[in-house]
C-alpha cells in the first residue's frame, strides 16, 4: 500500500523547469496571435461569407482575376527559385571567403529589407524601361522587363534575396570542416563532396529560405506596381487587384479574393513546412 | 609505404607551428607523434596527410616527392578526433562513401561494396550497426565507424588525430589495444597524434616527442622513458621531482645525498627522479624527510615528503611504493623518514 502511495505521489509530481511560467506565457502567446493573426482574418473570411457561394466563386474565377493569381504565385515562385540558387551562392561566398569590403556587400543583401518597397519599385522601374539603364541596353535584343510580367519576377527577386541569404548564413558558419576534409580523404572531389555532404544538410535551410523569399514575393506591393505596368490580365498581380476592388467600394469583391490568397498561401506554405518536416528526418540527424 | 620529411617548416602568422623537421617512418611502423598542445604535432599530421601545405620543405611517401599532391591523390587514411562522420548518412553509407565516390571505371559494382562494407563492420565488430546513423552510437563505436570508413579505401598510409581522446579511459584502453592489433594485422603505415604519454608507451613502436615546433627526441618507447635526451622529454613521459644540485668538494650533491662527480656539471643544473626512483626507508642514513601525506591509489601508494632546505612553495617530493610495501612498513603522516635516490639524470638548468 505504501509502496503504491508512493508511486501515486510521484505520478502526480510535475517535472520541475528550470524557468518557471508555462501557463502565464502560453495564455499570452494564445491571446496576442489571435489578436493579431487570428480575428483580422477570420473578419475576412466573414465578410467573404455574406456573398454566398454562387457570388463568391463567380468572384474569384473571372479571367481576370484567375490571371493575376498565376501571375502572383507563378511569379513569386520563380522569383524565390531563383534567390535559392543565388541566394545560396551569395551565403557561401560571404561565410567561406575574405576578401577586401566583405562587410560591406554583406550589409548590401539587407538593402532590400530597410529600402521602403516604393523606392525599390522607382529604382527598379528607371533600370528596366525601355530608355533606362539597363532597359536600353536589353531592348534591342527583344527581351521586355519593365511593364511586363518579367518585371514582376525582377522585382520580386529583388526583395527576396536577404530571405534566402540570412536564412543560409548561420548554417553555413557551422558546418564542420573536418567532415568535408574527411571526405576529400576518402577521394571524393569538391563536387562530390559539396553534392553528397555538404548539400544534404542545406536543404531544410533552403526550404525555409525559399519559403520565406516566397511569401514575401506573394503578399509585395509596393515594387512590384510600379515595374509591372498593371495590364488586366497580363501584368496585374492578385494585391493590386484587391485594392482596385477596394477604391470602387467592392467589399465584398475584395474580401472574396483576400479569402482566396489566403487559403492558397496557407496550403502552400503548409505543403513546404511539410516538406522541410521531411528533409530534417532525412538529413538533418543530429 | 615509407613516409619521409626533409626540413618541412610551417608558420601561422608570426608563430612557428613546425621549424625544420626530418623524420622517417618506415613502411610499417606504428609512430607516435606526442607533445603538448601547441607544439605543432597535428600540424605535421595534416601536412602528411595533404590538409596543410609546408611552407618549406618536402613530404616523400615511398621515396616520391609527394609535397603537392591534392588530399585525394595521397590514399591516407584520416581518423579525427571528433570522428567528423558524415551524419546524414546510415554507418554503411558512411564506411561506403570512399567506394562510392571512386571514378566509374575504378569502382567496385554494388554487391562488391556491399560485402566490403559488412567484411568491414565485422573487422570494428560493429556488423550490427549498419543501417543505424552515427547519432545513434556512442563515441567509441562512432570512431569504430570513422576507422571502417578509413579502412574502405584501403590505404597504405593511416593517420590518427587524437583519435581517442574524447573517449573515457576505459573505452580509450579498448581502441588502444584494438588499434595494435589491427595494425599488426593489416600492415599499413600508421602515425597517431596524442598528447597522452601513456597512450604512446602502450601503442607505438617509435615515439616522436615534439616541443614547440622542433622535434626533441625519436625512439623506442622503453628507449625515449628511460635515456631522454633532454629535461622537457623527461618531465613530459612522467612525473618528475625536480632536485636542484649543489657542488661541494668537486661533488654534485642533492641534500646530503652524493650524485657523481661534478665535471661537465653545469651550474644551476636539476636532478629529475621518477616517483618510483625514490626510495624511502623507515630507518638507516639517506636523506631525512617527513611523510606529509599518503594516498592509496589502485595497487599503489604514493607519499608526499617534506625534506629540510627545499623552499617553501615548491611542490613535496612525490614516492611512489606497492601498496603490499605500504601494509608492511606502515609509513604514516608525521613520521620521520630516510631518503634514497634509485636512479637520476641531470640535466642543464634551460632544457
Amino acid at each position: 500500500m505504501a509502496a503504491s502511495a508512493a508511486a501515486m505521489n510521484q505520478s502526480f509530481r510535475r517535472p520541475r523547469r528550470v524557468l518557471p511560467g508555462f501557463g502565464l506565457t502560453l495564455g499570452y502567446t494564445l491571446v496576442y496571435l489571435s489578436l493579431i493573426v487570428l480575428v483580422p482574418l477570420s473578419a475576412a473570411f466573414l465578410r467573404s461569407a455574406g456573398m454566398g457561394w454562387e457570388g463568391f466563386a463567380a468572384a474569384v474565377t473571372t479571367p481576370r482575376v484567375l490571371a493575376s493569381l498565376r501571375l502572383s504565385f507563378g511569379a513569386a515562385a520563380l522569383a524565390a527559385l531563383i534567390n535559392a540558387v543565388f541566394g545560396l551562392l551569395v551565403a557561401w561566398v560571404l561565410v567561406r571567403y575574405q576578401f577586401p569590403f566583405k562587410r560591406f556587400v554583406d550589409a548590401l543583401v539587407d538593402l532590400p529589407f530597410a529600402l521602403p518597397t516604393a523606392v525599390a519599385g522607382i529604382a527598379l522601374t528607371a533600370l528596366y524601361a525601355p530608355n533606362g539603364w539597363i532597359g536600353r541596353l536589353i531592348e534591342p535584343l527583344g527581351l521586355k522587363v519593365a511593364f511586363t510580367p518579367l518585371g514582376v519576377v525582377v522585382a520580386m527577386t529583388f526583395i527576396g534575396l536577404p530571405f534566402v541569404v540570412r536564412t543560409l548564413q548561420p548554417v553555413l558558419e557551422e558546418l564542420d570542416r573536418e567532415v568535408e576534409q574527411a571526405a576529400a580523404t576518402l577521394g571524393a572531389s569538391g563536387w562530390q563532396t559539396f553534392v553528397r555532404v555538404i548539400a544534404p544538410t542545406l536543404w531544410p535551410p533552403l526550404l525555409t529560405g525559399f519559403a520565406l523569399a516566397f511569401a514575401r514575393g506573394v503578399g509585395e506591393y509596393g515594387s512590384v506596381i510600379f515595374i509591372a505596368g498593371n495590364m488586366p490580365l497580363v501584368s496585374e498581380i492578385t494585391p493590386l487587384l484587391i485594392i482596385t476592388k477596394l477604391e470602387q467600394y467592392d467589399y465584398p469583391g475584395a474580401t472574396a479574393l483576400a479569402v482566396v490568397m489566403l487559403v492558397m498561401s496557407f496550403t502552400l506554405m503548409l505543403g513546404i513546412n511539410a516538406l522541410q518536416t521531411w528533409a530534417h528526418a532525412r538529413h538533418g540527424k543530429k | 609505404m615509407s613516409i619521409s620529411l626533409r626540413g618541412v617548416s610551417k608558420q601561422f602568422g608570426l608563430f612557428a607551428a613546425l621549424d625544420d623537421i626530418d623524420l622517417d617512418v618506415p613502411g610499417g611502423a606504428l609512430l607516435a607523434l606526442l607533445g603538448p598542445s601547441g607544439c605543432g604535432k597535428t600540424t605535421l599530421l595534416r601536412i602528411i596527410a595533404g590538409l596543410e601545405t609546408p611552407e618549406r620543405g618536402q613530404v616523400y611517401f615511398g621515396g616520391q616527392d609527394a609535397t603537392l599532391w591534392p588530399v585525394r591523390e595521397r590514399k591516407v587514411g584520416f581518423v579525427f578526433q571528433h570522428y567528423a562522420l558524415f551524419r546524414h548518412m546510415t554507418v554503411e553509407e558512411n564506411v561506403a562513401f570512399g567506394l562510392r565516390v571512386k571514378p566509374w571505371r575504378e569502382r567496385p559494382s554494388r554487391t562488391e561494396i556491399r560485402n566490403k562494407v559488412r567484411s568491414l563492420l565485422e573487422l570494428v565488430q560493429l556488423d550490427w550497426a549498419g543501417p543505424r546513423f552515427p547519432a545513434q552510437l556512442s563515441g567509441g563505436q562512432r570512431q569504430r565507424i570513422a576507422l571502417a570508413r578509413a579502412l574502405a579505401v584501403d590505404p597504405q598510409v593511416l593517420l590518427l588525430d587524437e583519435p581517442f581522446g574524447a573517449l573515457d579511459t576505459r573505452v580509450r584502453h579498448e581502441l588502444r589495444r584494438w588499434l595494435r592489433r589491427l595494425h599488426d594485422e593489416l600492415h599499413f603505415t600508421s602515425v597517431f597524434v596524442t598528447h597522452d604519454q601513456q597512450e604512446a608507451l602502450d601503442v607505438a613502436d617509435t615515439i616522436v616527442v615534439l616541443n614547440r615546433g622542433r622535434i626533441e627526441q625519436v625512439g623506442a618507447p622503453g628507449e625515449v622513458f628511460d635515456a631522454p635526451v633532454s629535461g622537457f622529454v623527461h618531465r613530459f613521459l612522467g612525473e618528475v621531482n625536480e632536485l636542484p644540485v649543489r657542488f661541494e668538494q668537486g661533488r654534485a650533491r642533492v641534500g646530503p645525498l652524493d650524485l657523481a662527480a661534478s665535471e661537465g656539471i653545469a651550474p644551476g643544473s636539476v636532478a629529475l627522479v621518477r616517483p618510483h626512483e625514490l626510495e624511502v626507508l623507515s630507518e638507516g642514513a639517506g636523506w631525512p624527510a617527513v611523510v606529509s601525506a599518503v594516498r592509496e591509489i589502485g595497487a599503489i601508494a604514493r607519499l608526499e615528503l617534506a625534506v629540510e632546505g627545499r623552499a617553501q612553495g615548491d611542490a613535496p617530493l612525490e614516492a611512489e611504493i606497492s601498496r603490499e610495501r605500504l601494509a608492511n612498513e606502515h609509513f604514516k603522516v608525521g613520521q620521520n623518514v630516510q631518503l634514497r635516490l634509485r636512479r637520476w639524470r641531470i640535466y642543464p638548468a634551460a632544457a
